[in-house]
């Protein structure tokens, strides 16, 4: 067995033991709101906005200053899913699995989001 | 293609992946919006008219619009990626990858009913990578429009579509037209 072959079984391995993990605990999401949770948006790692949630009073902002909180919140979801990718990661693959993650730009954000706060939400 | 040259590859691929946007308007021109191929909104422009749909609509207008823009971005990174790296080693991250979207993805529609929007020109930046129209609003009053206008940007010229589209048909009966 060649480098390109251990290489691809372990690529295969850790595929294969996130999927299952991810089947356990559920789809791997970012939540982020507003202060005054005028948005929510919700987005998995690696990709736009799965859900943009608009309270009926943030209309009154029009339309630029929506605009620019939506985008806020989004960059904010983003992160909270390369976060929580992380830890989902963390759970099933090696050392170098993990800082590959970092090193294709999901960077791993501090632990404590500010969506709900609570240790349930969380993936396991 | 030897192994330093795939590991170049792969490192030019996260870096191109990293720096390209793509660009898209909503079917319905109420939301327009520049995206990275990994799905970060880098700019929204929400038209006046978008804010009277209501908060649902202007929530899955975003959506709709950041994906367009996404994959409007991944296809730009395809192009870029055949562009420098030649169209073998694009045929090969296709294979692992998927297909881009412009090849993939069918033509999403306007969930929203079309509102008539007044035609802005030059208001909107339209980033760094290609603009995607999936399906061009009808416009008012305007500069009369250029014979390519009806085509989409960052498309190939159509080509003709295939008679018989379902391949599970051929794979189940391959010789189904040679049989008298």
């Amino acid at each position: 067995m060649d480098e390109t072959e251990r290489a691809a079984r372990r690529v295969a391995n850790t595929g294969r033991q996130v999927a299952e993990h991810a089947a356990r605990t559920g789809p791997v999401l970012g939540r982020a709101s507003s202060p005054d949770g005028a948005v929510t948006v919700v987005a998995a790692p690696g990709g736009p906005p799965q859900e943009v949630r608009i309270a009926p009073g943030a209309l009154t902002m029009g339309p630029r200053a929506l605009a620019d909180e939506i985008l806020r919140v989004s960059a904010r979801a983003s992160r909270d899913a390369a976060t929580r990718l992380h830890r989902t990661v963390e759970r099933v693959a090696d050392p170098a699995t993990v800082r590959a993650l970092t090193e294709i730009g999901f960077e791993r954000g501090p632990d404590d989001d500010d969506f709900g706060g609570s240790y349930l939400r969380g993936s396991r | 293609m030897t192994q330093e040259q795939r590991l170049s590859a792969a490192e030019g691929l996260t870096e191109l992946l990293a720096r390209t946007t793509g660009s898209a308007e909503h079917p319905t021109g109420l939301v327009r919006a520049t995206a990275t191929a990994t799905g970060e909104l880098k700019a929204l422009d929400l038209h006046p008219n978008a804010l009277a749909q209501g908060p649902d609509a202007v929530g899955r207008l975003v959506v709709e619009t950041a994906r367009l823009a996404t994959d409007a971005a991944v296809q730009t990174g395809y192009n870029e990626l055949a562009k420098s790296l030649g169209d073998g080693m694009a045929m090969a991250v296709e294979a692992f990858a998927g297909p881009p979207p412009l090849k993939a993805a069918p033509v999403p529609t306007a969930p929203v009913p079309a509102v008539p929007v007044p035609t802005t020109t030059g208001a909107h930046q339209a980033g760094r990578g290609e603009q995607a129209r999936p399906a061009a609003p009808p416009r008012a009053a305007g500069p009369p429009a250029p014979p390519w206008a009806g085509q989409r940007q960052g498309r190939p010229a159509a080509r003709p579509e295939p008679v018989e589209t379902d391949d599970d048909d051929y794979f189940a009966d391959p010789f189904r037209g040679q049989r008298q």
